[in-house]
């Protein structure tokens, strides 16, 4: 094996640095947006409305069956030239990114919803609480403490996920890592690099995260 | 007729084939602890969720205060902001249920000032000095910031109980409130409804604790079938039940 070439990666360090740095920006826009589209699509998908809960359930089936890389692809060189519409490639991947995380976060909301017993609903209900209090103060905390692993997972899937934007060109951690490679020659030098970056990222959200949990036990 | 605070005429609720009640009439007046007793699974329950319209009756009336509510319930509210007038119900009858139902994420007194801030609009302040008191009623003091599952079970029940009183209501429900209870746990908690029975308040007692339905209660209704088959004062029932099927059970009770 030949000498690892350290020195020519701490030289690129800046770079690779603000790379990552555009890595987790787009995983975490991604994954705030996708919140919040997704409690709407999970509280769609509660409707006592037919026809609505059915375009949920639809929105859901779609976004979770698509590729993460044929959905950044049809849309950044597909929707883009068929509509004639603008799009950097980066708020294209946050995009695909952000609507691929509702559907799962629906679908995660929605089971944290149901373990919750139904006689925590009925006991605000008794008390004369509005649905929507019944919702924001009774049945949604308890809904975070049960889904909130499972949300840990879908951020460190997102910081993962957001290497296949590297297909439209944009310089986050993979792509700029692939152009480091071409410039110095040095693959095994910035892939491992790449590598354990995206590892430390992952580890430190899921130390973040057991924190958080632990921040709102009862 | 004006102290009847509760008057339930005709009613029937069933759940698929299940007939659980069957034309029950009851009228409570104002000051009345009325005791239920009877089989399990034959409407006792039932009974008391149709009262506060947890449960939609398929048939009859619910006169609570002169407004019958079962055609209020019929009609569907804004999803989003409930049926005003049956959430108006809800805040004049408290309930307490077996399984004391505590929102674990809150602590006792957050629990207790939960209602009094979301629906009777008062300031945290003047809810968490209420929640206090009511909680002092029933001998918490000193676990106000306890979460519920850090509390034994009377004591769960007893700030269930609190987290009803402290809406002042004009009716109190309890659904065989210790029947979820650790023996030696009963007594603390039966002695809250016994408090609140001597204090006159209006209330009707879904209960398996015979001594608590013969000494506290001023009516017992004995419930088999999904109606009333006797009813009268504590002793007499209790010394010369009538009807067979209250034979049976009273004798049941104290093989």
């Amino acid at each position: 094996m030949l000498e690892f070439q350290l020195e020519t990666v701490v030289a690129s360090g800046p770079r690779i640095m603000a790379a990552l740095g555009l890595t987790i920006y787009i995983a975490t826009v991604s994954m705030l947006s996708g919140l919040v589209v997704g409690l709407v699509v999970s509280l769609l998908r509660g409707s006592g409305f037919q026809p609505v809960r059915l375009l949920a359930v639809t929105y859901i089936s779609i976004f979770r069956g698509l590729p993460l890389i044929a959905f950044l692809i049809w849309l950044y060189f597909g929707v883009t030239v068929a509509f004639n519409i603008q799009l950097s490639p980066i708020t294209a991947g946050i995009v695909v990114m952000t609507i691929q995380s509702s559907a799962y976060l629906a679908e995660i909301y929605r089971s944290g919803m149901e373990a919750i017993p139904h006689t925590q609903r009925q006991a605000a209900v008794a008390l004369g609480l509005s649905p929507v209090r019944v919702f924001t103060d009774v049945q949604f905390p308890q809904a975070v403490r049960i889904v909130l692993p499972a949300i840990g997972n879908e951020y460190i899937g997102l910081v993962k996920g957001s290497a296949l934007v590297s297909v439209l060109g944009v310089a986050e951690l993979m792509r700029t890592s692939q152009q480091l490679v071409q410039f110095y020659q040095l693959p095994f030098e910035f892939f491992t690099t790449a590598a354990v970056l995206y590892v430390a990222v992952g580890v430190g959200l899921g130390r973040l995260f057991r924190i958080l949990e632990q921040r709102i036990r009862y | 007729m004006s102290d009847v605070v509760l008057e339930v005429n005709n009613l029937h609720k069933s759940f698929g084939s299940l007939h659980v009640l069957r034309g029950l009439n009851l009228t409570v007046r104002r000051g009345e602890a009325v005791a239920v007793i009877g089989p399990s699974g034959k409407g006792k329950s039932t009974l008391l969720r149709c009262i506060n319209l947890l449960e939609q009756p398929d048939e009859g009336q619910v006169i609570f205060e002169g407004t019958d509510y079962v055609p209020i319930a019929r009609r569907r509210g804004l999803r989003l902001r409930g049926n005003p007038q049956l959430r108006q119900l809800r805040t004049h009858i408290g309930i307490v249920f077996q399984q004391f139902n505590l929102f674990p994420h809150k602590t006792a007194v957050e629990n207790v000032m939960l209602a009094p801030m979301r629906v009777l609009g008062m300031s945290k302040d003047e809810a968490r000095e209420r929640s206090l008191e009511q909680l002092e009623h029933v001998g918490l003091k000193d676990k106000v910031d306890n979460h519920p599952h850090t509390l034994s079970g009377g004591q769960q029940q007893r700030v269930a109980i609190a987290r009803a009183l402290v809406m002042e209501p004009r009716l109190m429900l309890f659904d065989e409130i210790t029947a979820a209870l650790d023996p030696e746990l009963v007594g603390e908690v039966v002695q809250e409804m016994q408090r609140l029975a001597e204090g006159g308040m209006t209330m009707v007692v879904v209960t398996h604790h015979m001594s608590f339905a013969r000494h506290s209660s001023d009516r017992i209704l004995f419930v088999d079938e999904g109606d009333i088959v006797e009813e009268g004062e504590p002793d007499i029932l209790f010394n010369n039940p009538k009807e067979p099927r209250t034979q049976e059970f009273l004798a049941h009770l104290l093989s």
